[in-house]
């Protein structure tokens, strides 16, 4: 209720500004003194003739827009009456290049360029900075509102503030207590690698042992697997040529390869893995280390934390060594392969 | 950083041509060995004799 009363208001408060001007109209008819008088309101505007108008000014009169990443400014020509393409460059080209664009190309026109409020705009302004408002351009005394896109490529230029005077002092403790903070912080790393390489020895020799068991057992299994293929082939050789005959046998031969390739499916099914024979071995390889492990009580995990930790110690000093050398920047983290 | 190193990826195994023929040789007259008991015993029980199977002339 109360919304549309304010509505009935403001309303009300724009004919009457409307009417009062109209009023002035008619009151003094003639057409000199009210051109004075508008002449008077607006002196800014010198000696030129301008269209006013008593309600809010349009939008925007004239297209401004980025086309195909270009900024384009559509200006209708008063001789030729037709619309004419102007690509600017908003960071090369100034106000004058503009005004001597448009005269160029219509000869009988004079143009200029105005802020908002109806001041003129100097001519060694760059676009770029017109580009922040609206501005008017005025043709042949056609007053043209131009309203710019919206910023496609902002500059990070800005007033100075606070935080840039935090990042400048930032920057400075840097430069003077960072090489100071290298060392410190190599020594502490050195420290830490050399805790790490303490605590890591006598695991590394149970791990020596268990690998060489387990690479034993597992190199086992493969000579085995050698012994039973030269089995079957002997037998099946010695069946073949010396009791029955071939035509006996080639079925037997053709089940007992059926039957291999079942298990190799077999073994897929239950490992989950390919049977190629490095991961077989491998798999195999894993199989021993982790049984002697567990009758050694070896505490595989910790090893491996251990190990993970020593490698990322080594990586940091690496990172850190050549700066300290060299008094260069420190590198970023690499992602591991 | 990246070096173009020629990495020796022929692991030989010490004696590998005597050991190989070691385990080769006697575990093939193995395998004759066992395909003779194996024709013994299906003849014994009368499974399949060879003889009886000649017959398709």
């Amino acid at each position: 209720m109360s919304f549309s009363v304010r509505m009935i208001g403001k309303v009300g408060t724009r004919l009457r500004g409307s009417l009062q001007t109209l009023h002035c109209g008619f009151t003094r008819p003639h057409l000199a003194t009210f051109l004075e008088q508008v002449h008077h309101r607006h002196a800014a505007l010198g000696s030129r003739r301008a269209l006013l108008f008593s309600t809010l000014a349009p939008s925007c009169d004239l297209s401004l827009e980025y086309k195909h990443g270009r900024l384009v400014l559509e200006v209708p020509l008063p001789s030729r009456h037709e619309k004419c393409l102007f690509f600017l460059r908003p960071m090369l080209m100034n106000v004058g290049d503009l005004i001597t664009d448009l005269q160029r190309e219509d000869s009988g026109l004079t143009a200029a360029v105005l802020s908002k409020d109806g001041e003129r705009v100097a001519n060694s302004t760059l676009i770029e900075a017109l580009l922040g408002k609206d501005f008017l351009l005025v043709i042949n005394d056609v007053c043209y509102n131009v309203c710019p896109p919206e910023k496609v490529f902002a500059t990070s230029e800005h007033a100075t503030d606070i935080e840039d005077m935090k990042h400048v002092v930032h920057l400075l403790h840097t430069a003077l207590h960072l090489p100071e903070h290298h060392l410190l912080r190599e020594r502490q790393l050195l420290e830490k690698l050399d805790n790490l390489k303490q605590e890591l020895t006598p695991l590394e020799k149970m791990k020596a042992q268990l690998s060489q068991t387990a690479e034993f057992h597992s190199s086992r299994v493969l000579w085995t697997g050698m012994a039973l293929l030269s089995v079957q082939g002997g037998a099946l050789a010695w069946l073949t040529w010396w009791v029955y005959s071939w035509d006996v046998m080639e079925p037997v031969t053709y089940f007992i390869t059926y039957g291999t390739s079942i298990g190799i499916f077999a073994y897929y099914v239950l490992t989950k893995q390919d049977y190629v024979y490095p991961d077989a071995k491998d798999r195999q390889f894993l199989h021993y280390f982790y049984k002697g492990a567990r009758k050694r009580r070896f505490d595989v995990k910790r090893y491996n934390e251990l190990k993970e930790e020593l490698a990322e110690v080594e990586e940091d000093l690496r990172r850190l060594r050549n700066p300290t050398q060299l008094q260069l920047p420190l590198e970023q983290i690499q992602p591991r392969p | 950083l990246e070096t173009s190193k020629a990495f020796n990826f022929c692991y030989k195994t010490p004696f590998g041509l005597i050991r190989m023929t070691a385990v080769e040789v006697p575990f093939l007259y193995v395998g004759t060995l066992i395909s003779k008991n194996f024709v013994a015993l299906l003849e014994e029980h009368d499974i399949f004799v060879p003889e009886d199977d000649d017959d398709d002339d």
